[in-house]
């Protein structure tokens, strides 16, 4: 989508600048409007007609100043409609050979670094697409890509949890590109940076920044939310109670939900309920009016998709709006997943499965493939998983009663438990992660919900008490406020 | 004496209204000279022809009026001369006529001894004795001016005075009384007596004063200046009045004091004011004061404090020193004072009153001289003068400048090897906002800022008028190699105004301080308190973590923009009422806003500057405030750091001295100096100062309450020892 609008941009962009040329006859005349009906077919979804015209500047003018646009167009074709990458990678890298000078040579190297980043690409892949941002910022940060190109470097850093390098980048963005549409993202970000750097204090002030120079941008009111959330966890501890019972959301609808199981974030303040009984799952929003409902074969488990749907787990097989032929394949055998308990998604769209049967934890990309399978005996029992933005997999161990982080690689970051905090969890049932990437851990028995930092570290302990009859599940929404899932009331309490 | 002068003023009016041109005075004197030539060549005849050119215009002249002294002079010697020549020539009866014109015009005229023998003397003196008389006039009281058939005859009293036969009006004018006339016949060879006597109608008043030279005015007229000094005769008085003989004057008269209540008003330069009310006077007497009218010297001292060295100081336009001045005899009265410097100007006015001693603080505003050549082929000369016209009205009235537009002949005052480049700076197109200036452009603008006592200069550029007239006005300082510009449509009101608001911006070089974090969330109305600087007014004033401000100064508080919207209403050292809430209870403090240095964005922000620069350099130079001037050297540095000119943003980082308080501190300044270096690819000394910079804690950037500068730092750190 983001892509698509960029490519608007640059049709817009073209369009304007040739509007006020003067009509030459001649072949650089012809060029141009070659050039023009090819992105008019390819605006119209005629791709077959626009590569045609695309070829016939490349090819028959090829000493023509439109020549590097018709490549760029051409570039974009092979990625965005025949999906084929080094076809892509290949037409652009011929224009910063050949066509170095060219004013196409900035959008060259942005295209690259989209290209090569996004999808399910390698992380070394990652690395280039950094490196091609990165040299429209340092080589052209007069284009009007440079802008977006160091945005998307620094989130690129950011996900590598290269702060550092990240906070240059967008502090750049700030201070050289004020009238970039991307200020405010970027001022955001800038927080985002400091708080992953454990400078809250600092991130909060950076948040309290979006809102008081960005008022009106979508990022003031994620700004509001963040440092609520903040605000909760790091200075809302001792200074009275961490949360209380929300009275303005309130969901209780035994004629609705029949046997509820789960429940998780919808992004936002909405959430999802995974009522088994019923095999629907629930929308619900801010105020506990249901929004939405899709229909589930008896779901034990929801989360988020990256786009915002439900995936559900549900009668042993993983499943999203249609049923996944998920399978591990081993050799040349393709065995189906047997007996999951536990899913979660990851911020790049792939798919994390436990297979009580096998005892693993299996990822699959968005498409369905095997792409790792996370073997350990501390996997026996796992209640739940959950995705942090880096991709950090948490695993919920029921049996020893630890919480267990996991980096992309596959390799053991930490396990923290049984005690958590002082305190002894009895019975680990759900997990919950929040936008900041603190994790959330719900204990039946205690009716307690353990929160920690991203690092494993205790933050703070919220006692549910007996407004709850059994707690089943939590989520955390946008300000951190804590949904619980009283399975026996039927019933989703907030507690902010 | 009134009365002669007015007469004689009227006769030179007259005189003047009539008077020949000077060609033809010139013309008469040279026929004059040809016509005596002939008569001592005793060509009589050439000679009668050519006086008669000049006896017949200035005789018919005569009739109507009455001749200048040269051209009467002319006339007699002409009668003369033809006179002679008549008699000469045997025709005595037209030499008779002659003569008597002449004795007509000047009874007392006798024949030069060179041409005329003792026949011709005694037809000369038959003549005389034959038409001329003689009158003696007398007066009571003498001293009388006298003029006969209107003519000033003398002063009276005088005997026998010649005049040609015939009855005449004799007039006697004398101050203080009325005039008094008689008519006298005159006869050939005789003597008649006129005898007038005059009433006196006004009193008379002498007096003198101390010092001389004092205007003195009678009934709000200025009547006269007191002259001279006393003489010996005076000592006794002077002695007894306890003044110096030497400072008194001469006698002053007023000659014709009407009766009845009068004031007298004396005044002179640097002396106090007198007024007198004279007691009435009821007979036309001589009256005399019997001491000096003593004025009181009126002088006060100023002194002038904070003015540099080289600067001229100006009272009432008059350059009068250099430097910090103190003028300790200064006449009492209002005064201009003007300080003028290389790079700003101070102007006010002060009054001193007798026995001031008012001292005056120099703030020099620094001075934009708006120099509007008009360049741009696609406009037209008036297109031009009006846009000039525009312009300058919004330079005008600006509060950051003193801004002088030069006159129409500055052209003229620019050396000529500097012309070429002068024009040149009208030519500049950035590609940005700003750029750098060769040796030889800045040499002008140096030049040009030196000619106006100014620290910055400002020029239009005329250069486009596609969609009204779009002026780009450059600006350039003294102090460094670089334009700025600004871009105005003079056709667009909104678009002047924008450019007028930049350009009236003032530098702020502090704002209130309150010294905590707080921040918005969703649990908390109003903006909850996160952390309180310790040192803070906050601090002193009980404001704590945790804390929700709710409302300032009676306003509510809804947010954080709303609480810095309300700050920024205040000014350093108001007592602001914040309304609180903690843990659930409403209570109210009261807290004494602080100041926090204000440092200037190194980019885009929304002020000009070079003129910032030029402003910013005159408190740097101003002993008075050290702080102030420390805030104004650091702003300048990174004003100049703005135009990537790091050498000179260093030098001026360099002097800033700051303490370690929290807040914008010494560490910040290494900070900055730190980026300088970076930029400039000195290494290791921009580690050093990243490394000095951490060494403060809680430095901030921008200002107090600004984002600390810590993150910042160790980032840069880490990349500058990262790097290869």
């Amino acid at each position: 989508m983001l892509m698509r609008m960029f490519f608007a941009c640059v049709v817009a962009v073209s369009l304007a600048a040739w509007a006020p040329a003067t009509f030459q006859d001649g072949a650089v005349d012809r060029a141009k409007r070659t050039l023009e009906s090819g992105i008019q077919f390819y605006n119209s979804g005629d791709y077959k007609n626009a590569i045609q015209d695309f070829s016939t500047v490349i090819n028959g003018y090829a000493s023509s100043e439109w020549v590097d646009e018709a490549m760029l167009r051409m570039a974009i074709y092979h990625y965005e409609v025949e999906h084929d990458l080094a076809k892509a990678r290949q037409m652009l890298e011929k224009i910063l050979t050949e066509q170095a000078e060219s004013n196409s040579a900035p959008d060259a190297y942005y295209y690259l670094g989209l290209f090569l980043s996004s999808g399910p690409v390698s992380a070394e892949s990652v690395r280039d697409g950094l490196a091609n941002y990165e040299r429209v910022a340092r080589l052209f940060p007069e284009s009007d890509k440079a802008d977006d190109a160091l945005f998307r470097a620094g989130q690129i850093n950011v996900a590598a949890g290269e702060f550092e390098p990240a906070l240059a980048k967008f502090q750049r963005l700030l201070w050289d590109y004020p009238e970039s549409n991307l200020q405010a993202e970027a001022q955001f970000a800038v927080g985002d940076c400091h708080y992953f750097m454990d400078n809250i204090l600092q991130a909060m002030s950076e948040y309290q920044q979006v809102r008081n120079r960005y008022p009106e941008a979508p990022e003031s009111e994620r700004a509001l939310d963040r440092l609520t959330l903040l605000y909760r966890l790091h200075f809302g501890v001792g200074k009275g109670r961490l949360f209380g019972r929300d009275t303005s959301f309130a969901f209780s609808n035994r004629e609705a939900l029949d046997n509820p199981e789960y429940l998780a974030s919808a992004g936002g303040l909405e959430v999802f309920i995974a009522d088994e009984g019923r095999s629907l799952i629930y929308r619900v929003d801010g105020t506990g009016k249901i929004v939405d409902r899709a229909s589930a074969n008896r779901p034990r488990m929801v989360k988020r998709n990256l786009d915002g749907t439900p995936v559900s787990v549900a009668d042993r097989r993983f499943k999203g709006k249609e049923v996944m032929g998920l399978a591990v394949k081993e050799g040349t055998q393709s065995e189906p997943l047997v007996d999951i308990e536990a899913a979660a998604v990851s911020p790049r769209g792939s798919y994390y499965v436990y297979d009580a049967g096998k005892v693993n934890v299996f990822r699959f990309s968005p498409d369905g493939t095997l792409e790792q399978t996370i073997r350990g005996e501390v996997l026996r029992e796992v209640r739940d998983l959950a995705v942090d933005s880096f991709g950090f997999l948490y695993v919920l161990d029921g049996r020893e009663r630890r919480l267990v982080k996991i980096n992309p690689e596959g390799r053991r970051v930490f396990a923290k438990g049984p005690t958590i905090g002082g305190t002894e969890l009895r019975e680990p049932v759900c997990l919950a992660i929040d936008e900041a990437n603190n994790v959330y851990i719900l204990d039946r028995r205690l009716k307690a919900v353990f929160i920690l930092n991203r690092n494993g570290d205790p933050l703070a302990t919220f006692n549910i008490g007996d407004t709850v009859r059994e707690a089943r599940a939590i989520a955390v929404d946008s300000t951190g406020a804590i949904l619980v899932l009283d399975r026996r009331e039927r019933a989703v309490l907030r507690f902010k | 004496m009134r009365s002669r002068a007015l007469i004689a003023a009227t006769l030179l009016m007259t005189a003047a209204a009539a008077i020949l041109p000077a060609q033809d005075i010139e013309a008469l004197g040279a026929a004059l000279q040809a016509g005596r030539a002939k008569f001592e060549s005793f060509d009589f005849p050439a000679s009668i022809q050519l006086l008669d050119t000049v006896i017949a215009p200035l005789s018919g002249k005569r009739e109507t009026t009455v001749l200048s002294d040269e051209e009467r002079t002319l006339l007699t010697q002409a009668l003369e001369l033809r006179g002679l020549a008549y008699f000469n020539s045997a025709d005595e009866a037209a030499a008779g006529r002659d003569f008597d014109l002449l004795l007509t015009i000047n009874p007392d005229y006798t024949l030069s001894p060179d041409f005329s023998s003792p026949l011709i003397q005694e037809f000369f003196g038959n003549t005389r004795k034959r038409i001329i008389g003689a009158v003696t006039v007398r007066t009571e009281p003498p001293g009388a001016i006298i003029s006969i058939a209107g003519r000033v005859i003398g002063t009276s009293n005088f005997e026998n005075h010649p005049i040609r036969e015939g009855t005449y009006t004799v007039r006697a004018e004398l101050p203080s009384h009325a005039p008094a006339e008689t008519s006298v016949t005159i006869y050939p060879g005789r003597a008649t007596d006129a005898v007038l006597t005059l009433e006196r109608t006004h009193a008379s008043l002498t007096l003198r004063t101390s010092p001389a030279d004092v205007e003195i005015y009678l009934d709000g007229v200025l009547i006269g200046k007191s002259e001279g000094t006393a003489g010996p005769d005076y000592a006794e008085v002077a002695a007894s009045a306890g003044v110096p003989l030497e400072a008194i004057s001469g006698e002053f008269r007023i000659s014709t004091l009407e009766l009845g209540h009068h004031v007298l008003e004396f005044r002179k330069d640097c002396y106090e004011y007198q007024r007198q009310a004279m007691a009435e006077i009821r007979s036309a007497n001589d009256y005399n004061l019997p001491t000096p009218i003593v004025l009181k010297e009126s002088v006060g001292s100023l002194t002038l404090t904070g003015v540099p060295a080289s600067a001229r100081v100006l009272l009432n336009g008059d350059e009068r020193s250099r430097g910090e001045s103190r003028f300790d005899r200064l006449c009492a009265g209002q005064y201009r004072v003007e300080v003028i410097a290389a790079a700003g100007r101070f102007g006010s006015t002060v009054e001193i009153k007798s026995g001031d001693a008012k001292e005056m603080a120099v703030t020099l505003s620094p001075a934009l001289v708006f120099l509007r050549p008009a360049y741009g082929a696609l406009m037209d000369e008036n297109e031009r003068q009006a846009a000039g016209r525009v312009l300058s009205d919004v330079f005008t009235g600006s509060n950051l400048f003193e801004s002088i537009t030069p006159a129409d002949d500055f052209y003229d005052r620019i050396p000529a090897e500097m012309r070429e480049t002068w024009l040149s700076l009208g030519t500049l197109k950035p590609q940005g906002d700003f750029g750098r200036l060769t040796p030889e452009q800045h040499a002008v603008v140096r030049y040009l800022c030196r000619e106006f006592s100014a620290g910055t200069a400002a020029i239009a550029a005329f250069h486009d008028r596609k969609l009204g007239v779009r002026v780009r006005v450059l600006f350039f300082s003294a102090e460094i190699p670089f334009y700025e510009t600004a871009i105005v449509n003079i056709d667009e009101p909104r678009d002047i105004q924008r450019f007028r608001a930049l350009l009236h911006t003032g530098i702020q070089f502090s704002r209130p301080w309150l010294g905590i974090t707080a921040v918005d969330t969703r649990i908390h109305q109003g903006t909850v308190v996160l952390a309180v600087q310790p040192g803070s007014p906050a601090a002193a004033g009980t404001l704590e973590a945790g804390m929700t401000i709710a409302g300032i100064d009676g306003t509510p508080v809804a947010s954080n923009r709303d609480l810095i919207t309300g700050l920024r209403a205040k000014n350093p050292g108001d007592t602001v009422k914040f309304d609180i809430v903690k843990g659930g209870a409403s209570s109210a403090v009261e807290i004494a806003l602080g100041t926090s240095p204000q440092l200037l964005s190194l980019d885009n922000a929304p002020i000009l500057y070079l003129p910032a620069i030029a402003a910013m350099q005159l408190i740097a130079e101003s002993p008075a405030d050290a702080d102030r001037q420390s805030q104004a050297l650091f702003n300048i540095g990174i004003a100049m750091g703005h135009f990537g000119a790091w050498e000179d943003a260093i030098r001026y980082l360099r002097r800033v001295q700051l303490g370690s308080q929290p807040g914008i501190n010494q560490g910040t300044v290494h900070y900055f100096i730190g980026l300088g270096f970076e930029v400039l690819g000195f290494r290791a000394e921009a580690i050093d100062q990243f490394q000095q910079a951490l060494g403060f804690d809680g430095a901030t950037l921008d200002h107090n309450d600004g984002p600390l500068l810590a993150p910042q730092a160790r980032q840069r750190l880490m990349r500058l020892q990262s790097a290869p």
